[in-house]
């Protein structure tokens, strides 16, 4: 019922593309997390991650540095568990070992992921308090394909984007190519 | 009932039909090429990031292995084929490749269960066997959770009161989330020590080498390389006082992290047979910035008959193609190895599957080809400089181990003895100061000798050699050399 229920308020955001989208999501700590957190923020973040993608658990650090330097300056941070066949415990426990500064949020019908559209582990969206998105696409670009690989990166999209939209601009690269391991859609 | 038969006939054409176009699945066609190729890094607890054995395992990431192996970056395997031909070969084929691929397209399907094969077994442990002597980090060694990799030198003593003859090693890495590949060194100066003494957790940052002339390389890893069979033959002295130096490159994983790795050393008697390294290399790096096809070229002449066992290749981050060749004394040419994607992070000792027999006279020649513009992802300097030799991260190498085998020890000296003369001459031709010198490939008396030398032919002391200073060093030193090798014969 309940699935029915948000289904049809996310057909209805995508529909009428006004108001914000409803959900309920419950992190690896048991709190419950909505859109209502959105209030007064400036931005919203959201990192799609899983425990066992080596360039998701490389990016932990960087997603946690960025929380560290935008926070303070009304900026609300997320991480999906993006791999819906995890088993709870193992997320639990993957958020202790990479030290997460934010909520982790269990997402099994993959609201954020159909809301974004985000397809890659790790890759971030940046969205409105109204829900609108802003952003989505790499965090860096630290690890651009199999071969293309730095040892720090030179490019802060996310950080970028970020920028941008705190100054009340338009973000410069709204979509970037993201490469990791696939989001896969809920069977 | 009447009609069973037709039913039954039409089901096999059918099945027929669908078998020629049905997509490849995970039991029948997928499990034994990621079990025959992949599973034995990619499984739980071993050093790949995640397991390749279940149809969950493989099939969430299907279009991450089908892209992996399609650009050929999995297998890490980087020698071209038919450029020498080499033991433990990981390469799929074009077949396997498109299997892959069209599994991926068609959304990884499972297949029948009856088709699976049987997991494959691996031996725990130490994978040659007890070793007679195991060495290990002394104190773990703690990564931070990101950052550039890092490349550490821990000194092992090995507490040998006596020499022993070393016939295998085998490194053990004990954390694989963060163990990337390993070098183990011996050190018969003390430096090793020293430097590590220096810092405080007893092990110090080492990057192209180890930071001392080492008395001989005896040991390496790199995920998926299964340890060389014990040889008696060619086994290596350890002289007594000697330090085991490992250099580990680590790969942080995103969390903190610990390693204590461990080395096992076995023993036997003296070897029979000869077996060394000789080095080609070329030191007169100057690479400039922006510049995205540098060549870098060396030569060597074999002063006597050999096996080529085997050939490494080694360069930093800039170099993007090696090539190795020999050219015999009838003028042929043999290609020892290719590899046209040099990544610093998959390099590897490659073994032939036979030796190749080298006559003397044959010619070695090594051209290395260098990006240091900002197109070069791999550049660890932006913007970029001007690069030289050197063994930090931001220096580089061109160079290449060959391993020779030779029927005796005493050819071996002999060998590097002939070839240590043509390294001087080479050296000496391009020396201008004594800053040319390549001191991390010199041991301290050839330091020493060669200082001497350069002293004795700078004639105004002036730090430099001009055109006839130099040409007057080339003529002493080559007449040295031909006179000290007639009194050498019996």
């Amino acid at each position: 019922m309940l699935r029915v229920l948000l289904g049809a308020a996310l057909l209805c955001a995508a529909a009428l593309a006004v108001g914000r989208p409803e959900f309920a999501l419950r992190d690896t700590r048991n709190a419950v997390h909505s859109p209502e957190e959105w209030n007064g923020k400036k931005a919203v973040v959201v990192f799609f991650t899983t425990t066992d993608c080596p360039l998701s658990n490389n990016d932990i650090p960087e997603m946690n540095r960025t929380r560290r330097d935008y926070e303070a300056r009304a900026v609300a941070f997320y991480a999906v568990q993006a791999d819906t066949t995890i088993a709870d415990a193992d997320v639990l426990q993957h958020t202790k070992d990479y030290q997460f500064t934010f909520p982790v949020l269990f997402d099994p019908h993959q609201i954020l992921a159909k809301m974004t559209g985000a397809t890659t582990i790790p890759s971030a969206a940046v969205l409105a308090p109204d829900g609108t998105l802003l952003y989505l696409g790499r965090i860096d670009n630290r690890v651009e394909d199999f071969n293309i690989r730095r040892s720090e990166p030179t490019k802060f999209d996310l950080r970028e984007a970020l920028d941008a939209v705190l100054a009340g601009k338009p973000v410069l690269h709204p979509r970037t190519k993201t490469f990791g391991c696939a989001i896969n859609p809920v069977k | 009932m009447k009609q069973f038969p037709v039913i039954s006939f039409s089901l096999v054409a059918l099945a027929t039909t669908l078998g020629a176009a049905a997509p490849p699945t995970f039991n029948r066609d997928i499990a034994p090429i990621l079990y025959a190729n992949c599973a034995t890094c990619h499984r739980p607890g071993e050093v790949a990031p995640f397991p390749l054995l279940t149809y969950q395992d493989a099939s969430k990431r299907a279009a991450l292995i089908s892209g992996a192996v399609s650009g050929r970056f999995m297998p890490p395997w980087k020698a071209e084929p038919g450029f020498g031909d080499f033991a433990g070969e990981r390469r799929l084929t074009d077949a396997q490749i498109a299997l892959i691929s069209d599994w991926a397209k068609a959304g990884a399907p499972e297949g029948d269960p009856s088709d699976k094969p049987q997991p494959p077994k691996f031996t725990e442990g130490w994978q040659g066997g007890q070793p007679d002597q195991v060495l290990t980090i002394p104190v773990k060694y703690a990564l931070p959770a990101d950052g550039p990799d890092q490349y550490r030198c821990f000194v092992l003593p090995t507490g040998l009161d006596h020499d022993v003859y070393l016939d295998g090693t085998e490194f053990r890495p004990e954390n694989r989330r963060i163990v990337h590949h390993a070098l183990v060194f011996l050190d018969a100066s003390g430096q090793a020590k020293k430097m590590a003494d220096a810092s405080p957790d007893g092990s110090y940052p080492c990057f192209g080498g180890p930071g001392f002339p080492a008395a001989g390389l005896i040991g390496g890893w790199a995920p998926g390389l299964t340890p060389l069979p014990h040889d008696p033959s060619v086994s290596q002295p350890i002289r007594k006082g000697m330090d085991v130096v490992i250099q580990i490159h680590y790969h942080p994983s995103g969390k903190p992290e610990q390693d204590q790795s461990s080395l096992g050393l076995s023993f036997s008697g003296p070897p029979t047979k000869g077996r060394t390294s000789v080095l080609l290399f070329d030191h007169q790096l100057d690479i400039a910035p922006g510049d995205a096809n540098y060549v870098a070229k060396a030569s060597l002449t074999l002063p006597r008959d050999v096996q080529l066992a085997g050939v490494t290749p080694h360069a930093h981050y800039l170099c993007k193609d090696m090539k190795v060749t020999a050219t015999l004394p009838d003028g042929s040419t043999k290609p020892l190895i290719w590899i046209k994607d040099w990544d610093f992070n998959w390099q590897n000792a490659y073994r032939y599957r036979t030796p190749i027999d080298l006559p003397k006279g044959t010619r070695i020649d090594l051209v290395y080809t260098f990006d240091n513009s900002e197109n070069n992802p791999h550049n660890p300097v932006h913007p970029p400089v001007h690069i030289h030799w050197g063994e930090e991260t931001k220096d580089e190498m061109a160079l290449v181990f060959l391993t020779v085998l030779l029927p005796t020890t005493d050819d071996t000296r002999d060998l590097q003895r002939d070839v240590g003369r043509q390294y001087v001459e080479q050296f000496l031709s391009q020396v201008r100061t004594l800053d040319d010198l390549p001191y991390e490939m010199l041991s301290p008396d050839a330091v020493t000798r060669l200082t001497q030398v350069f002293k004795m032919f700078d004639k105004n002391s002036d730090g430099r050699l001009d055109d006839g200073e130099r040409t007057a060093m080339l003529a002493f030193v080559k007449n040295f050399q031909e006179h000290q090798q007639q009194q050498a014969k019996p």
